[in-house]
């Protein structure tokens, strides 16, 4: 009852008019980012940090989860029309999507996809909602070891979730963690690795970071990439209507998708991908026509859309609830609330409750903004892919080096997003994940604060910080969830041959 | 090649990190200083990217794989980034920005070069509206910078 009241006073907070507004706006600029291939949700919410220096901090973070989730919803657009993924959440609908507008249905499969987005936002809201409230009062009880504890396994988790390289991720993410030592020690105030230069006395700014290795990367390696853009089948409006049949195999596979989606959005890492890929999977496997995945089956389509939105609600979990991003997106909006003088954690909900209902109650509104405004203007949407890399790549650049400046007028600001946009360039050229760097970065310093708080508090004993019920727990249930998938791929290997070979 | 310049790279910055984490106070385990968390990330690190190296060298080499480094376009994109800052100080934000995004489209080849530097000029105008006079960012000023504003006061 206590949350149905909370949630009322978050909708009085979501629904004021400049609300309403930057919600819609959100929703809008992210249906247009997730339809660009190139520049994905993440790099535009970095760039567009700066336009919310002078918002209050709740219209911020209205903003940027209308950007997020707006994003997922136009990634289907042009995965469907154009066989080109917006963003990389939405490869997986490219295989069946594309075939049905080859087929003709593309109109069903935008719809489907649209709904089934609408759908798996609504009821990861509502598990966010929960989850969140239910997380955040237990965690009133952490001290320095469960905390520290939560950021290594998410850490851990990370790496291994980020897929490519297991080394290259151990790797960004040790350097990461390097760069977050950077700056004066929190607990003795000595200056570390500054070289005599004041503005680092406050550490790396994550900001530039994330924007050279997303955005100024994204931009130097979309340069360099041959433009290979397929046929656009056009959708007439009556076209958008699925069959009845259509609608009946869809309905299971979106409510699968949004359960699946949620669940794999709590995890570190790029969590709305990762869940694409197993839903995908799992409507395959249980599907009774297996061979028409790949030639337009609508369950590929309905399964995989709701899960990348669905993910988007669970990757909001550990955020508002533990104060701990596990996304890279996420660590964006931690350093908008930083910028509005705000440190997220479990307190947020109690301290500031018109802010953590408020953007609940801004997703409800959101969503159905997106599903009203992404189906008539599909044509529009699909349209915007075709805005020439000539005028588009500067255009970025110069809203990253505006952007950067405009936040601390820093002039080393600039050089940080210089150096790491020509660096992200260059590693991510050789399938280096920034992920785990970016993350590391804003964890880092937690985590550090965490373990010496932990150690001095049990006089140096390392045992005492790993056994406490709560943190011996998580890594118990870290453990297994390591080792358990580990463990049965070994035997399936050892059963089926063909596996390992 | 491309694989093992990076690798070194990475080696050499786990060297000099590791040489600095050390030069820092480490302490006791009871009484952690400010150099502990960063020693043991340095001598992971240091650890993990001699390995990934050796990895890389022992490893026959290939064709390479991915982007030229030396392409045009990105050696462009990544010149602009650094030259920015120092013309931003310099000649104040109006010269610096469009200066910076007019070689940009005409290094991407945007249309004719009449046409890049209008689309240099209306948006580097644009984006100082927008940035200084609606969010109220300061930005390095000089006599242009102080005319536009003064229109917009009037407006």
């Amino acid at each position: 009852m206590d949350i149905l009241h909370q949630l009322m006073m978050g909708f009085q907070v979501a629904a004021t008019p400049i609300n309403l507004l930057w919600a819609l706006i959100g929703a809008f600029v992210g249906t247009i980012v997730g339809v660009l291939p190139g520049i994905g949700p993440l790099g535009s919410m970095a760039i567009l940090l700066s336009f919310t220096l002078k918002m209050d901090a709740t219209t911020a973070m209205i903003f940027f989860a209308g950007i997020y989730y707006g994003a997922m919803y136009g990634g289907s657009t042009t995965s469907i029309l154009l066989n080109i993924p917006g963003e990389a959440a939405s490869v997986v609908t490219c295989i069946d999507g594309y075939k049905m507008a080859q087929k003709g249905r593309g109109g069903a499969a935008l719809t489907i996809s649209a709904v089934g987005s609408f759908v798996a936002g609504t009821l990861s809201i509502i598990g966010l909602m929960f989850a969140a409230s239910v997380l955040a009062d237990a965690a009133l009880k952490f001290g320095p070891p469960e905390f520290f504890a939560i950021g290594a396994i998410g850490l851990l988790f990370l790496v291994r979730l980020s897929g490519g390289s297991l080394i290259k991720n151990v790797i960004m993410l040790l350097l990461g963690l390097a760069l977050s030592t950077v700056g004066t020690d929190r607990l003795h105030g000595s200056a570390r690795f500054t070289f005599g230069i004041s503005d680092l006395g406050q550490g790396v700014e994550f900001l530039p970071v994330a924007m050279g290795l997303f955005g100024i990367a994204e931009v130097m390696l979309t340069a360099v990439e041959k433009e290979d853009m397929g046929e656009m089948i056009r959708i007439r409006m009556r076209d958008l209507l699925p069959t009845l049949a259509e609608w009946k195999r869809s309905i299971a596979p979106i409510f699968r998708g949004s359960l699946l989606g949620f669940f794999i959005g709590l995890l570190p890492g790029p969590s709305p991908v990762i869940s694409t890929f197993v839903s995908y999977m799992a409507e395959k496997k249980i599907s009774k026509h297996p061979e028409e995945f790949g030639e337009g089956a609508i369950e590929g389509v309905a399964g995989p859309e709701s899960a990348n939105n669905a993910a988007v609600g669970g990757a909001y979990v550990p955020l508002l609830a533990l104060g701990v991003p596990f996304t890279p997106a996420m660590a964006v909006v931690v350093g908008a609330l930083m910028l509005h003088g705000i440190t997220p954690g479990p307190m947020m909900m109690s301290e500031r409750p018109q802010l953590f209902w408020g953007v609940i109650a801004s997703m409800y509104l959101g969503n159905v903004m997106l599903l009203v405004l992404n189906l008539p203007m599909v044509q529009l949407f699909a349209q915007i892919t075709k805005v020439p890399k000539p005028i588009l790549l500067p255009l970025i650049t110069l809203l990253c080096l505006i952007g950067v400046y405009s936040v601390n007028s820093s002039y080393v600001d600039l050089y940080v997003l210089a150096l790491f946009g020509i660096l992200g360039f260059v590693l991510r050229d050789l399938g280096y994940s920034p992920a785990p760097l970016v993350l590391a970065l804003v964890i880092g310093p937690m985590m550090e604060t965490a373990l010496r708080e932990s150690l001095m508090i049990n006089q140096g004993a390392i045992a005492p910080m790993i056994f406490r019920p709560i943190a011996g727990t998580i890594y118990l249930a870290a453990a297994l969830g390591l080792i358990v998938p580990a463990v049965l791929t070994a035997v399936h290997r050892k059963k089926d041959p063909a596996l390992a070979a | 090649m491309k694989e093992r310049i990076v690798s070194l790279g990475i080696l050499v910055f786990a060297m000099v990190y590791t040489a600095g984490a050390i030069a820092l106070k480490v302490g006791t385990l009871a009484q952690p200083g400010a150099g502990q968390f960063p020693a043991a990330i340095a001598i992971t690190l240091l650890a993990i990217s001699a390995f990934h190296a050796w990895l890389t060298f022992r490893k026959t080499a290939e064709k390479e794989e991915g982007h030229s480094w030396t392409e045009l376009a990105p050696a462009g994109i990544a010149a602009a980034l650094v030259v920015y800052p120092i013309l931003l100080k310099t000649l104040s934000f109006l010269l610096s920005t469009f200066i910076v995004l007019f070689a940009l489209l005409l290094l991407l080849k945007f249309k004719t070069r009449k046409i890049s530097f209008l689309t240099a000029l209306v948006t580097t105008i644009l984006s100082f509206i927008i940035f200084s006079g609606l969010l109220g960012v300061v930005v390095p000023s000089g006599v242009m910078e102080q005319f536009i504003l003064k229109i917009l006061e009037l407006g």
